[in-house]
């Protein structure tokens, strides 16, 4: 769901969200533990981010799919949604839970 | 994920849980107990499950909220921490007896971690890509026994809807037929499937 809400920003602010995404992941990857075989996700992501167009970008955050599920495990998107966004959505997931 | 990081999670975890608890992990990252080579998949993950259970909700709140995906601590850090509850993950039976200790660099102990064939029941019970390829890479490495691992998984049979453990291992088949379709691990889980299912 916190993927989702993300897709759901894009829609109207796609260029700073992918532009945030892709400084995260330069800033990732510059550490020296994000080497080898941890930068291998993020190195897809950039490709994806410099690649894809954002429908495409928003497709693959939001589907339910198990090539979605793996590259969202490993997401640049953070730094998007507010701490009281993501509160929300943990608030909703809990009460889905507890029917 | 580099153990240095996992330790990290750790100790951000212990500030949140009473002065004595020791944090349980349950994911992927659980395996560092057990090895230093651990294979690829928990290397390129960047998040690590911490199951908190017994009325921990309040808790496993802070952990999803301070240090969890798309956190502030998360932007900063490029990895983060998932605060599970028991309804989350399918463990086999009598794992809290074989929790495995976790030490830091100087020998502390800093956690408990599933033991690795419990790891591995969980995985095959999840049956996503990179649970089947993480039981793939810990077949061909030796750091599981597929014998040993077929007796762990039956401790998730029933704790599963029908069929959904056939078609878990139908997919772990299916990925070691593509690299290894005639060795002894494809061929004790074909065995152990028919006999099973």
């Amino acid at each position: 769901m916190l993927h989702r809400a993300v897709a759901d920003k894009m829609l109207t602010d796609g260029e700073r969200i992918v532009e945030k995404a892709k400084d995260n992941l330069e800033r990732w990857l510059n550490k020296p533990d994000f080497t080898g075989q941890g930068s291998i996700a993020l190195e897809e992501w950039q490709d994806i981010l410099e690649n894809l167009s954002h429908s495409e970008i928003r497709k693959i955050i939001s589907e339910a799919t198990d090539e979605g599920q793996r590259l969202r495990s490993s997401s640049p998107f953070t730094g998007i949604l507010t701490q009281e966004e993501r509160k929300e959505i943990y608030d909703a997931c809990a009460k889905i839970v507890s029917v | 994920m580099q153990k240095s990081y996992l330790f990290d999670l750790i100790s951000v975890v212990r500030g949140i849980l009473d002065e004595n608890e020791l944090p349980v992990i349950v994911g992927s990252q659980s395996i560092f107990a057990q090895t230093e080579d651990p294979p690829r998949v928990v290397r390129e993950s960047r998040e690590c499950d911490f199951l908190l259970f017994g009325g921990k909700s309040v808790e496993r709140d802070r952990i999803n909220s301070d240090y969890g995906v798309f956190s502030p601590f998360a932007d900063e850090k490029g990895y983060y921490a998932d605060a599970l509850g028991l309804a989350s993950v399918v463990l086999p039976t009598g794992w809290e007896d074989r929790l495995i200790p976790l030490h830091d660099s100087e020998g502390k102990l800093v956690a408990r971690c599933l033991d690795r064939y419990d790891l591995a029941a969980s995985k095959i019970a999840a049956g996503r890509p990179k649970d089947i390829e993480f039981l793939a890479d810990a077949f061909e490495s030796g750091l599981l026994s597929v014998d040993d691992f077929l007796g762990r998984a039956l401790l998730v049979k029933d704790k599963l809807e029908n069929d959904a453990l056939l078609e878990r291992f139908e997919r772990l088949l299916k990925h070691l037929n593509s690299s290894t379709p005639s060795s002894e691990s494809v061929n004790a889980i074909r065995d152990f499937v028919k006999q099973t299912f």
